[in-house]
């Protein structure tokens, strides 16, 4: 095994091959009984300052009682916005407007007053012998239904 | 309660850390004060140690030391377990001291590795060396200080975590981020300075 070269890939750090790693692992053992591997083992460690202790004390206290909010925000928020976005894209947008009777109406309040007034004027019937035109201006019911021109080709309140 | 705390900082004090009470994990998961102080207790001076070492500045290391706990603090929740605690805490102090070091503007030196004197970078161990009876002196100690001073940034945290620390291979390769094999060449060849350093020394001590 040529030394020199080991020494020289070891040095450039490049890739071993496997013999190369077990006679660098020798070399390791090797090292172990010098001297300078010794006098860095009984180096001694410092212990840092009371000083440099309280510090450290105050500031893990002050970042105790922090509320940890940045990371569990970032976990909640990017739901709770997508899911209020999509429920306010889905309810006031076109993909609402588009199933719902009342696709006319802008806003949720419009719509439901929409719908309130024509679910009441369906169950005012006129009585036998009623004026019709006058009960339809009355209940401001419309002439034509959608509904009848649909089942019927044409107003079932026409034909009456 | 204070029984209680006294009998675990027992336990931790007389545990290698992958003994660490569960309990005080999970309790400086839960961002409690008193708990993590334990943990300060039994790693302040190796921290303290590394980090001071590594930047040769007693102001820095103590600001980069402080650091180090405060991270680790705020982010005990991204300890997983997978390694040693204090693998974990040497890797978060071996990123600050590079951080720091580039705040410095001091770039890691290059290694040079060519013999000087006549003395090969990879004699064996020295004869005259008995560490059995022989006692390492204070000046051998200021030598070798002066010699790891002298060392490159990557070669002497490798040494330091391995030689002083005492982690193993695969602990230094999480810690410093580079592969086991890397490490391994990186630990021969700050051994290599070293030795040339200490030998130096002795010649000259021999001399007078």
């Amino acid at each position: 095994m040529n030394r020199e070269k080991i020494v020289q890939k070891v040095q450039h750090e490049e890739r071993l091959t496997p013999k190369e790693s077990a006679f660098l692992e020798a070399m390791l053992e090797e090292q172990r009984g010098q001297e300078a591997v010794a006098v860095v083992k009984s180096l001694k460690r410092d212990e840092p300052s009371l000083a440099w202790r309280s510090s450290v004390n105050e500031r893990i206290a002050k970042s105790a009682v922090k509320p940890r909010r940045s990371r569990q925000f970032i976990k909640v928020a990017p739901p709770v916005v997508l899911a209020a976005a999509l429920t306010a894209w889905f309810v006031l947008g076109y993909g609402g407007s588009e199933n719902l009777p009342g696709a006319n109406s802008t806003s949720i309040t419009s719509f439901l007053y929409e719908w309130h007034e024509e679910a009441s004027a369906a169950v005012i019937l006129p009585d036998a012998g009623t004026d019709l035109d006058g009960f339809l201006n009355r209940t401001g019911h419309q002439s034509r239904s959608d509904v009848d021109e649909l089942l019927y080709g044409g107003s079932v309140i026409e034909r009456l | 309660m204070g029984i209680l705390l006294n009998n675990m900082r027992t336990t931790v004090r007389h545990s290698g850390d992958s003994a660490l009470d569960r309990t005080i994990i999970s309790r400086c998961k839960n961002r409690d004060a008193e708990a993590f102080s334990m943990i300060v207790d039994q790693y302040q001076a190796r921290i303290y140690g590394f980090v001071r070492r590594m930047l040769r500045n007693t102001e820095d290391a103590e600001d980069v030391a402080q650091e180090v706990f405060i991270k680790a603090f705020e982010n005990f929740d991204r300890f997983d377990g997978r390694a040693s605690l204090s693998t974990w805490l040497f890797k978060i102090a071996s990123n600050l001291c590079i951080d720091r070091a580039r705040k410095r503007g001091r770039r890691p030196e290059l290694v040079s590795l060519e013999p000087g004197n006549g003395e090969g970078i990879h004699d064996a161990a020295d004869s005259r060396w008995d560490p059995q009876s022989s006692a390492v002196t204070s000046e051998m100690e200021q030598a070798i200080e002066e010699a790891l001073a002298q060392l490159s940034e990557k070669l002497r945290s490798v040494l330091l975590l391995h030689d002083l620390e005492e982690l193993s291979y695969e602990e230094i390769s999480k810690a410093v981020g580079i592969p086991v094999g890397t490490v391994k060449s990186r630990l021969f060849l700050a051994r290599n300075q070293l030795q040339q350093a200490l030998k130096r020394y002795l010649i000259g001590e021999a001399r007078q």
